[in-house]
């Protein structure tokens, strides 16, 4: 039996390249679990390879599914530079789309700006509407992505929230009318490299957090180096491992230094999910700081959990999600300082009372890869009659957006030559003899 | 001898270096003995939904020949020329249409996520690579346009270095105190990130700027930016100029400033170089880099305002410097053979076609 052909959408680190792309870092861990099963290529906005797998620039996508058609068009999309442009190549040829965020913080790339996303919905779910007029102006409707989440089959969500949102926000889709059906969304978390994280922890005197949030104020680097020089200046001992990317470490410094926490805070750039990994053995407590409506702490918070460690998460937005016996969840205002020292005075000591084997058993069932890549697996085995059902329909659309649009050059031919009547004739009968030896219907 | 025709694509009332490049390879041709000219057809770029008919315009032109005179090539440079239909077709690639291809989906390409932009999009991808399929030698006028080939549609292309169009007639004179800008007026090309970097230039260094807009509004915008920072002392539009001109101006710019988004080749580069003047670029400018170095023939910046004002002022603040550069830059363009010598390179590959057939 053929195994299903799936067209992978993604940031890819091509080349030993590492990448802070949460994105990247999933198709590193899901491919070498699902080759085996489907036959996928790759596309992504570049044009080195990508290990054995047939790798491509996601502008081929539609020739090589012309060559050789794809069931499944799968796009992993976040609020990340990498992943601008599958805010465009979600859209050209829908599939499932697994939001790792639902925010944006940009409004993305400039041909978006004045989509018609919405009505193509609605032509896609009633052909017989009308195309929209072009060159009409729309203007984005705020972070939600409500474009990218409408134009596709089938959505996945990493976080619980941002699930909820899509559906509580989400009206205009491809593949259902406004509220009647149930929509095809799921939940999957990012996956854990198990293996990884399981690694024995080193040990130390002194208690070592570890922290990879921004100097900005949404990630609360402000507030836990605050409740460190509290701890420091009551006499305990106290390192903190920061690990951030290139760009923030000026910022980071500049921080620091206003705590007075020089030498006490140990800043480390070039963060990614594989760079966090390699932290984890050689700190006692992770911090997953966030106080914001964007974004969430990403698979650092899940590998942490993987890895046993006490973990420090604000209780707001999609952390909320997480179960208090595992979690030390700090509420953020006035008082959060306090609450993240008074956390991790209770954490020091051998055990501090924190049930480590609890959030391996927990994280591990959770946000295992080889989990995650069933699931995955899952959705597109069960899915499959779907989406094929619905790309069908979609190139459908694309034949009758493309007869529009010829129509639109023969109305403007017939206008040109109108009156010449022997001229008309003889340009159309030589246009449709020069379009078929290009391969363009007319 | 052979009877080639150099087919071009005409834009009414802009000029820029493909013009050039047609112009100097029938010349070429013609002094080598073989029996050359040119064709040129209109060509509008709005709206996008014409395209598939300014093709269709040049696949329907039968170039086989005339007046008794078999044509024997054909040499193709720019969207859509190389649509001809013709038994002997070679292609010297200026550029296919980057809206599709490698400025798809950013402030530069109009194509937008609507299943009709779509569907033109696959159609003229799909017409490009048939049609490109058929020419017996497939070039490109740079590393940069030759791998958009290879990259976007898989066809083979070898870089082909244009040799400079004025030949050995650059010179360098002792420097003046302006900058050079030589190029079409349009976004890509972003003269307004210099202009706008003047305010943090010194203020006894001008600008000025050989070249007609060829996109609307370009120049409202451009003189809205000169009236906004008190500017009109410092800039000056010079519109086309003579050949003669355009070399005493190169030849006493303090620097030449070519920093435009991804280019293909960029003559200017070579050209500011022939005449021993540092080139002031961008990182994301293309077909510049492959001949600037950073600190070796230019200044190479972050394509925002602060870093070119930055990379401009180095070069006023240490004349040495500049006067290194740039006479690094025409040492390189000197062992290159990309001023005369250069053509006859080029012409063996274009003809290669013909090779015992004429």
């Amino acid at each position: 039996m053929t195994q299903p052909r799936v067209a992978w959408f993604s940031p890819l680190n091509t080349e030993g390249a590492s990448s802070a792309s949460h994105s990247a870092h999933v198709s590193d861990l899901l491919l070498p679990l699902l080759e085996d099963q489907f036959d996928i290529e790759l596309f992504h906005n570049g044009f080195d390879s990508y290990g054995d797998l047939p790798t491509y620039h996601f502008l081929s996508a539609f020739h090589r599914h012309k060559q050789k058609p794809f069931d499944i068009f799968f796009y992993q999309l976040e609020d990340h530079p990498d992943s601008q442009y599958l805010r465009i190549a979600s859209t050209l040829m829908p599939g499932v789309n697994w939001f790792h965020d639902l925010l944006f913080s940009t409004h993305g790339p400039e041909p978006i700006l004045n989509s018609s996303w919405s009505e193509t919905c609605q032509k896609f779910i009633n052909p017989d509407r009308e195309w929209p007029d072009r060159d009409r102006k729309y203007t984005p409707r705020g972070p939600v992505g409500y474009r990218e989440a409408g134009m596709c089959f089938a959505a996945l969500f990493s976080s619980e929230r941002d699930h909820s949102e899509y559906l509580r926000q989400i009206e205009d889709r491809l593949i259902s009318a406004k509220g009647s059906e149930q929509p095809l969304s799921f939940v999957l978390p990012f996956p854990v490299d198990i293996k990884r994280c399981r690694r024995l922890p080193t040990k130390s005197s002194t208690q070592r957090i570890g922290y990879c949030g921004s100097p900005r104020i949404e990630h609360r680097a402000h507030k836990l180096l605050q409740a460190i020089r509290s701890r420091v200046q009551s006499g305990r001992s106290s390192h903190m491992v920061w690990m951030l990317e290139q760009r923030d470490l000026p910022a980071a410094l500049e921080l620091i230094s206003e705590f007075g926490l020089d030498g006490v805070v140990e800043l480390r750039s070039g963060l990614s999910p594989e760079s966090w990994l390699s932290l984890l053995p050689d700190i006692d407590v992770a911090a997953h700081l966030h106080f914001s409506a964007f974004g969430h702490p990403g698979p650092y918070l899940e590998s942490s959990l993987v890895a046993g460690l006490p973990v420090l998460i604000s209780r707001f937005g999609s952390s909320e999600f997480y179960p208090e016996e595992i979690t030390y969840q700090i509420e953020p205002g006035d008082t959060e300082a306090l609450q993240i020292e008074e956390v991790l005075t209770q954490l020091e000591g051998e055990v501090g009372g924190h049930n480590r084997d609890l959030t391996r058993l927990y994280a591990g069932e959770r946000f295992d890869s080889r989990v995650i890549a069933a699931e995955l697996s899952a959705v597109f085995s069960n899915l499959l009659t779907t989406l094929r059902l619905a790309t069908k329909r979609w190139e459908q659309l694309e034949q009758v957006a493309l007869q529009n649009m010829l129509a639109v050059l023969e109305e403007k031919r017939s206008k040109r030559l109108a009156g010449l009547d022997g001229l008309e004739t003889i340009w159309s009968e030589r246009q449709v003899e020069i379009f078929s030896d290009l391969g363009w219907s007319l | 001898m052979a009877n080639v025709l150099v087919l071009g694509v005409k834009v009414p009332f802009t000029s820029g270096g493909q013009e050039v490049l047609v112009r100097t390879l029938v010349n070429e041709l013609k002094a080598r003995g073989h029996d050359a000219d040119t064709v040129e057809l209109p060509f509008k770029v709005d709206p996008k939904e014409n395209l598939p008919n300014e093709a269709a315009l040049w696949r329907s032109v039968d170039l086989s020949c005339f007046s008794g005179q078999d044509v024997d090539l054909v040499i193709a440079t720019k969207f859509p020329s190389y649509y001809v239909n013709h038994p002997c077709k070679s292609l010297w690639m200026v550029h296919q249409h980057r809206a599709i291809y490698d400025l798809y989906g950013g402030r530069y390409s109009d194509f937008s996520d609507d299943p009709r932009d779509e569907a033109l999009r696959k159609m003229l991808v799909e017409g490009d690579r048939r049609v490109i399929g058929e020419c017996r030698y497939v070039s490109g006028i740079s590393k940069n346009v030759a791998s958009r080939l290879e990259n976007y549609l898989d066809i083979a292309a070898e870089a082909l270095y244009p040799p400079l169009p004025l030949g050995g007639q650059y010179r360098s004179e002792e420097s003046q105190d302006y900058i050079l800008s030589v190029g079409r007026l349009c976004s890509i090309k972003r003269v307004d990130l210099m202009l706008k970097a003047l305010p943090t230039v010194h203020s006894f260094v001008k600008l000025k700027i050989v070249g007609t807009p060829d996109e609307p509004g370009v120049m409202d915008y451009l003189n809205n930016e000169i009236d906004k920072h008190h500017l009109w002392d410092r800039v000056e539009f010079l519109g086309r100029v003579s050949d003669a001109d355009l070399l005493e101006l190169y030849a006493r710019a303090l620097a030449v400033y070519y920093a435009p988004h991804n280019e293909d080749y960029g003559y200017v580069t070579l050209e500011a170089m022939a005449s021993g003047k540092p080139v002031i670029t961008a990182h994301d400018s293309g077909g510049v880099l492959e001949f600037i170095e950073h600190n070796q023939h230019g200044v190479i910046a972050d394509p925002d305002i602060d870093s070119i004002s930055k990379a401009t002022n180095s070069l006023i603040e240490d004349k040495e410097l500049a006067q290194r550069l740039g006479a690094n830059g025409r040492t390189f363009i000197e062992a290159s053979g990309l001023l005369e010598a250069g053509w006859d390179y080029v012409i063996g590959k274009l003809l290669s076609p013909l090779e015992g057939a004429v």
